[in-house]
């Protein structure tokens, strides 16, 4: 017996002994990607290095109401949010944006993307994929990290150019701000030697979506495009930091101006861009002429729901109305015989005033009584649009029509393209435009915005003298000013307000004065008097022309210096 | 390479395991004598407490220098709760607890000994169990030095929980059956206000808003005197809805039903304990025969519990064992809106909380087939339509723990030495049934024409795992004890544990590894005492490598009343000094988290037909150094009994220093590109004191009484984290309370323009009267990062309780008195704020001691239409001090005398009488200072009786 339980004791303990000396099958999990697999030396289709160049795309900024809801021209002239009290993008109009609290600072995701960019340029070698695959994979990552930093470019100047390197823990990473003009070359220099590389626009079908040597070049133009820009020229609100480069070029040179007439020529000659028509397919049909290069998005409805005026109820769901555009947007569309709206002999009337408007009007603002979802809108006071019952309804008695499919006469809505447009060809144009009135061809610069206004059947009529309502002769600081216009109405909601604002340098004119909607009572069925109310106060100041760099940053790294004013 | 790697490991722990094997059988050659320990009384307390559990052991309270505190079953049952964490709150000195939710299933209990969060054992193996049968439970020991948790090595940094359940004993075999009925009243939720009060107070605001703001859209929301009327009058509850949603929803009371029958009995060859459990806990939800006859809505749940302990002596040197634990918990609730169940209920935006009186009308009066719950564009989530027609969610818990064991003695090699294996399984599964429906309503409009939102759709059925595993223990260890000559004795444990955890499909996560205890005493009055583990995780570099640890500590103590210059003190039972020290582990290396890894990103969208790819990213750089958090844990202690024992006291001293805590370094700099990992840098000291003090009175005259006392004094400080150099020094966190908020510092509220016109504001902001202050700190003119400081209380907290327990005659009389000192509590959001959610939000009794020009000494600043931007901010303003004292619970119980039972042959019958949570106070008025604003607390009365045979 006692043998039996020694016996039972001793197995009892090499069993346990035995348990652990048990191999299991796998001793770390197989399952994770790891270097070795996203890099795979065998894999000569790249799978996963493919997939790690398709990820770059997601740090690309994305458009139209990001803003929880809401446009960056909220923070604009251009309108104001539906819901009270949404402190994100209106900080940049009531005063509440700092250090701490700036709703669009972008600084973290760039450096983030960034480094992604650089994994991969020292990574892809190892990939046995074809040569040219390699180099058209590099090119793409290099164009998205160009992109980044003009992201961070345009908000804050002159910011850390950090190369390819790929920084570990170790590093010391208390860097210094590079200058305005070194990051502004360094995005030319990169988009000039990646154009090469990259797929020809606009490419097959399947690769829509994918940088082109378009893009490449529309982000040259549009970075000297600021380069040039009053702002950036030499014209900083003088302070230690403009005068270190940090905020922009440190002289003025108008030949600058010469750089974006080349590179919307040079885009001009690629030979496949052209003007889209209608006004609203540019935006809802995902490949067309003008579309140069876009933030790609599945398509859905949630943009109709959310822009829609409250009082449309689509099969027990109701819509959201977040955007209400201005008054002061409103009134900058001119009449259909291109004159703006005080010009003598536009014809408008106050108390029609969405009649005989410029057709980019119908295709960018719900206003009273444009048709939507087999119903007129109606924003007048106790309307369904602007029951003065909602929580949320517009402020301005205007709501978003802009990107919205077209759903006139349709009971609900269905799935619809809502890519965001960073580059297209009108906006080129108006680019083209503006430098040659700059470098005083003023007549050239009348021609190209003709060509904008003259989207058949949609846009502006051409009128007896074939000059869509420009007046002949017209005076260089005259033509500034209605190319200005021009880009706030042909461009509103696309992002360029918030910074062409900046960039001209007329940011304390717009941003200081009132914001207004309209009030509008119903007398009679169709009957309708005007009144302009004001909705808000925005308030400007020079600190306001460069956002202010993160707090926590700025504290951690004593040599990132801080700009002006924050 | 790897494999030669992990054998190597192996054979080096195998090897150092016998070779302390064979030492110890070198020490022990001298015949053991009795055990010291005696057959515990039922009726210990803290004070006669002459024996404590370690984790593997149990030794002479007298005879060890270990930190710890108990509670036995007895005490354990006088709460009727259903997780054992709340039946322990107030009556363990160290433990401070937390209640988050009283959501049956949910009733979430914070646990923290000495600031930290502890590990939980039941029967000696690690066990994150608590929601279980009080009856099954003997004690509940508390270990808090790091000599007492050393044999767990990694694992016992944060000081541990030791669950110890029933055994059968040798005697007479007893059945004993309880059955309790409990009231459950809801505490505390927040006071709404009625629809007249509401829209008087919504009118303010909206003038408020316009004072700052002229644009605001104040037609939206303010009220005409029409409607204040028709809400002052209630004449129409469907225009002018006036609904407490706390009443439309919720029952003023609900039940919880609890039948426990337990057996126990034993003799010389085998002892066995079975304890069976059947518990229902209703929830609070109204249900609607009329509207939902078809299945239960409330939330609730059911569990079935059932415990069997068997110990046999197969022959007189072989034992052995065999525990089997089962557990099933059924629960239910509603479906809720889009499927979220309680949450969106009490939780939600839109919620019983948060939703106005006035929103909609509960029910409408069209006549539409489907139109039976009222709504309207701005709420078209009908909380009644969330509690009963919206399906139900029903969860299936299932717990089984099984435990085998087998024990030699080995007294024919050397007296006093035996082995022993065990082997332990326990497996789990938490399974989700939803059947779930949406919410309907309409909005009546003129003519009886109707507006619908939402869109009845066919029931959605889910069936979803959200919890599955298992984890397999073993363990071997062998034992000697041995007292030399009558004058010194030694206590020597070796053990090599396993434990193999797998959740979901990750893979294993075993810890494993040797440990062991000895003890020494010379005459009983002098102790040593050493203990250590030597273990770690397969969650290391290299290749998933085992990283082990040693975790040493010793101790010592002192009997002082032994010595012979104490004898002339009568007055002086016992006096024990005692100190240890030790190095602690605390594993917590993530899942692998060494490896640099990629993972799947948001998918990518490319070509016109809107395709999409998968993506990859790389993610976190990795901290590839990864190791074990470790502590340096000090203690000291005093304990002694007075006058014959009746008198008790204990007063210990703490001093944990953790260190290579896994914290994102404080200088992270985003240029990286990168999240950074958590490195072992972090440096955290815990201090404190744990006292206690009892009174036990000798039987007068059938009068017996007791008084206990416990307070737990606990204090933290963040040595190190990397913190940046902050431009003033209010903003150091580094020195501050752990986890101690930083906010702005309120200064009251501003009373005048011209007190705005002179002061610092928030950058952009321009106040209002009736607005908050904050005082500018750096004394710059303006509110920002700058003026933000450290907020709330910077005392160590207080936790203690009092025990009081009374017998007279056949009546014992108990209560427990706890409470919390130096406690913040910080109030915000939907169930705390005016009229949030853009202005759909309610409001609440609180607010009716606004700021306003007429009453200028209000408690609550100016009211406001949604989020404030001045006013919000994370401030000193709504940090409140969340101190409380409650009666905890209270008992009465009436044993009926011998005399009338013995016919029946029943032994004894006691009938008696609880209450948990009866009484609170505190300083925040209405609010219970655990639970606001989700689903409340409980205050029960609970009734029972006990039959033993």
């Amino acid at each position: 017996m006692k043998n039996i339980i020694i016996k039972i004791s001793a197995c009892l303990l090499f069993a346990t002994l035995l348990w652990g000396c048990k191999k299991d099958a796998e001793t770390e999990p197989r399952d994770l990607f790891t270097d070795d697999l996203v890099w795979d030396v065998k894999d000569n289709n790249a799978v996963f290095a493919q997939q790690f160049l398709a990820n770059l795309y997601n740090y690309l900024p994305n458009g139209l109401n990001r803003f929880d809801g809401d446009y960056l021209e909220s923070g604009t002239d251009d309108a104001v949010p539906s819901r009270n009290n949404t402190f994100s993008v209106q900080r940049y109009t009531n005063g509440l944006i700092s250090v701490i609290s700036n709703p669009d600072g972008y600084w973290g995701n760039t450096y983030f993307g960034i480094r992604q960019v650089n994994i991969l340029l020292a990574n892809i070698d190892k990939v046995p994929s074809t040569p040219a695959n390699i180099t058209k994979w590099k090119a793409e990552a290099r164009f998205i990290r160009a992109f980044l930093y003009y992201e961070l470019l345009k908000r804050y100047g002159g910011v850390p150019l950090i190369g390819d390197q790929v920084f570990t823990l170790k590093d010391n990473l208390q860097l210094s701000r590079s200058t305005f003009q070194q990051v502004h070359d360094y995005i030319v220099t990169e988009c000039d030697q990646v154009k090469g590389s990259l797929m020809a626009a606009p490419g097959a079908d399947v690769d829509w979506g994918r940088v082109s040597n378009a893009a490449a070049i529309a982000l040259k133009c549009r970075v000297y495009l600021m380069g040039a820009s009053p702002l950036f020229n030499g014209g900083a609100p003088s302070s230690p930091q403009a005068t270190a480069g940090l905020l922009g070029f440190t002289n003025n040179d108008p030949l600058r101006w010469q750089k974006v007439i080349d590179a919307a020529e040079e885009l001009r000659a690629l030979n496949y861009f052209t003007i889209q028509t209608p006004f609203i397919s540019v935006f809802t049909n995902k490949k067309n002429s003008e579309v140069i290069f876009a933030k790609q998005v599945a398509n859905n409805t949630t943009l109709e729901v959310q822009s829609t005026p409250v009082g449309y109820i689509v099969n027990g769901v109701s819509n959201e109305g977040r955007t209400s555009p201005s008054q002061n947007l409103v009134d900058a569309f001119p009449m259909l015989n291109g004159l703006a709206i005080n010009e003598a002999g536009s014809g408008y009337s106050a108390a029609a005033p969405y009649t005989n408007r410029d057709k980019r009007l119908d295709a960018t603002i719900f206003y009273n009584t444009l048709r939507w979802l087999n119903r007129p809108v109606e924003t007048f006071n106790g309307g369904l649009d602007k029951p003065n019952t909602n929580v949320v309804q517009t402020k301005t008695g205007y709501y978003l029509r802009k990107f919205l499919g077209d759903f006139t006469n349709s009971s609900q809505f269905s799935n619809t393209s809502h890519n965001f447009i960073y580059f297209r060809y009108a906006e080129i144009l108006l680019n083209y435009a503006e430098a040659l009135n700059e470098v005083g061809r003023t007549e050239d610069a009348v021609q190209r915005i003709i060509d904008v206004r003259k989207r058949a059947s949609n846009g502006i009529l051409a009128g007896g003298n074939n000059r869509y309502g420009i007046a002949t002769g017209i005076s260089q600081s005259a033509m500034r000013t209605l190319i200005q216009n021009e880009r706030r109405i042909e461009l509103a909601f696309e992002e360029h307000r918030f910074w062409d604002l900046r960039r001209w340098k007329i940011a304390p004119a717009f941003l200081n004065s009132p914001i207004n909607g309209i009030d509008i009572t119903r007398t009679a069925p169709n009957t309708f008097t005007y009144s302009t109310v004001q909705v808000a106060i925005p308030v400007f100041t020079d600190k306001l022309y460069y956002m202010p760099l993160p707090y926590d940053e700025t504290v951690k790294n004593p040599n990132l210096q801080q700009n002006p004013g924050w | 390479m790897r494999k030669n790697n992990l054998a190597k490991k192996r054979k080096a722990v195998v090897t150092a395991f016998v070779c302390m094997l064979l030492s110890i059988q070198g020490i022990a050659q001298d015949p053991l004598p009795k055990s010291n320990s005696t057959k515990m009384n039922e009726n210990i307390d803290s004070v006669s407490q002459n024996e404590v559990k370690l984790v593997y052991k149990k030794v002479a309270a007298n005879l060890t220098a270990t930190s710890t505190d108990v509670v036995y079953n007895k005490d354990i049952i006088k709460s009727p709760v259903t997780n054992v964490l709340n039946a322990i709150t107030g009556r363990l000195a160290g433990i401070y607890t937390q209640q988050f939710s009283g959501q049956p299933l949910a009733d979430g209990v914070g646990i923290s000994l000495h600031g930290r969060n502890p590990v939980i054992l039941i029967d000696g193996v690690v066990r994150n169990l608590t929601s279980t049968d009080l009856e099954e439970i003997e004690s509940v020991t508390v270990l808090k030095d790091a000599l007492s948790t050393a044999m767990l090595g990694v694992r016992g940094a944060n000081g541990a929980i030791l669950i110890t359940t029933k055994k059968g004993s040798v005697g007479k075999q007893t059945i004993s059956f309880t059955a309790q009925t409990a009231i459950q009243q809801p505490l505390g939720m927040p006071k709404t206000l009625g629809a007249y009060d509401y829209a008087i107070l919504r009118n303010e605001a909206v003038d408020n808003e316009l004072r700052v703001n002229p644009n605001f859209n104040a037609s939206s929301f303010r009220y005409s005197p029409a409607d204040l009327a028709a809400y002052q009058g209630k004449t129409d509850p469907y225009a002018y809805p006036d609904v407490d949603w706390k009443n439309q929803l919720l029952n003023k009371q609900s039940k919880l039903d609890r039948y426990n029958l337990n057996l126990s009995a034993g003799n010389q060859w085998a002892r066995f304990f079975v304890n069976l459990e059947y518990l229902n806990q209703e929830g609070l939800l109204k249900e609607n025969d009329k509207l939902n006859p078809n299945y239960s809505t409330n939330a609730g749940l059911k569990s079935y519990i059932a415990r069997t302990n068997v110990d046999l002596n197969i022959t007189s040197k072989l034992s052995g064992g065999i525990s089997i634990f089962g557990r099933i918990i059924n629960g239910n609730e509603p479906g809720g809106f889009n499927g979220a169940g309680l949450g969106g209920i009490f939780n939600g935006t839109n919620g019983i909380f948060t939703t106005p009186n006035n929103a909609y009308p509960v029910y409408t009066k069209l006549t539409h087939p489907d139109s039976v719950y009222g709504g309207n564009v701005n709420f078209q989530n009908n909380l009644q339509a969330q509690s009963i027609s919206t399906g139900l969610i029903s969860t299936y818990r299932r717990d089984i723990l099984s435990d085998f064991y087998l024990k030699r003695t080995l007294d024919e090699v050397t007296k006093g030495l035996w082995v022993k294996a065990r082997l332990s399984y326990s497996s789990n599964l938490i399974e989700t049934i939803t059947r779930t429906k949406p919410v309907v309503v309409f909005e009546q409009l003129a003519n009886l024409s109707y507006q619908k939102y939402g869109n009845k759709t066919d029931q959605l059925n889910g069936n979803f795992i959200n919890g599955q595993g298992r984890s397999t223990y073993s363990e071997f260890s062998a034992g000697y004890s041995h007292t030399f000559k009558n004058t010194s004795g030694i206590d020597v444990l070796l053990m090599y544990n396993r434990d193999n955890m797998v959740s979901g499909s990750d893979l294993p996560y075993i810890i494993q590894g040797t440990s062991g205890r000895v003890a020494y005493n010379y005459k009983g009055k002098y102790v040593l005492e050493a203990a250590y583990g030597l273990n770690g995780s397969n969650r290391y570099p290299e290749n998933g490598d085992t990283k082990y640890g040693f975790f040493p500590s010793v101790g010592a103590a002192w009997n002082i009343t032994n010595e012979d210059f104490t004898k002339n003190l009568k007055w002086l039972s016992s006096l024990k000094l005692y100190a240890s020290y030790g190095k602690a582990g605390n594993d917590n290396p993530g899942y692998f988290s060494y490896l640099q890894r990629y993972n799947n990103n948001t998918q990518s969208i490319f070509g016109t037909s809107a395709g999409a790819g998968n993506t990859l990213v790389q993610s976190g750089i990795a901290n590839t150094g990864i190791t074990w958090e470790k502590a340096n844990k000090t203690n000291i202690g005093l304990q002694g009994t007075l006058l014959n024992n009746q008198v008790g006291f204990t007063i210990e001293y703490y001093n944990d220093k953790f260190s290579d805590l896994l914290t994102q370094r404080g200088r992270s700099i985003n240029l990286l590109g990168s999240n950074y990992p958590d490195e072992n840098i972090g440096i955290n000291r815990y201090t404190g004191w744990d006292l206690q003090l009892s009174l036990h009175s000798k039987p007068i005259n059938k009068l017996q009484y007791l008084i206990a006392a416990n307070a737990s004094i606990q204090k933290s400080e963040v040595i190190y984290f990397d913190e940046v150099s902050q431009p003033f020094p209010h903003m150091n966190r580094t020195g501050n309370l752990v986890g101690r908020p930083f906010g702005y510092i309120a200064n009251g509220l501003f009373q005048s323009a011209s007190e705005i016109a002179g002061a610092a504001t928030l950058q952009g902001f321009i106040p209002q009267p009736g607005d908050i202050r904050y005082k500018d700190l750096n004394s710059d003119g303006v509110i920002n990062q700058f003026d933000q400081a450290a907020i709330g209380t910077d005392k160590p907290l207080i936790a203690y309780g009092v025990t009081t327990g009374l017998t007279y005659k056949s009546f014992d009389v108990s209560a427990l008195l706890q409470g919390v000192t130096n406690r913040d509590r910080y109030l915000s959001g939907g169930t705390y704020f005016e009229f949030q959610n853009n202005g759909r939000g309610q409001a609440f009794e609180h607010h009716l001691d606004r700021w306003s020009s007429a009453n200028t000494g209000g408690s609550y600043p100016r009211l406001g239409i949604g989020t404030n931007a001045n006013n919000h901010q994370f401030s000193s303003y709504w940090m409140r001090k969340g101190d409380y004292l409650r009666l905890k619970s209270i008992e009465i119980g009436y044993t009926l005398p011998e005399k009338l039972l013995t016919k029946a042959r029943i032994t004894s019958v006691r009938i008696f009488a609880n209450g948990l949570n009866v009484l609170t106070s505190s300083k925040l008025d209405d609010i219970d200072p655990e639970v606001y604003g989700s689903y409340p607390l409980q205050r029960l009365f609970n009734f029972g009786v006990n039959i033993k045979f």
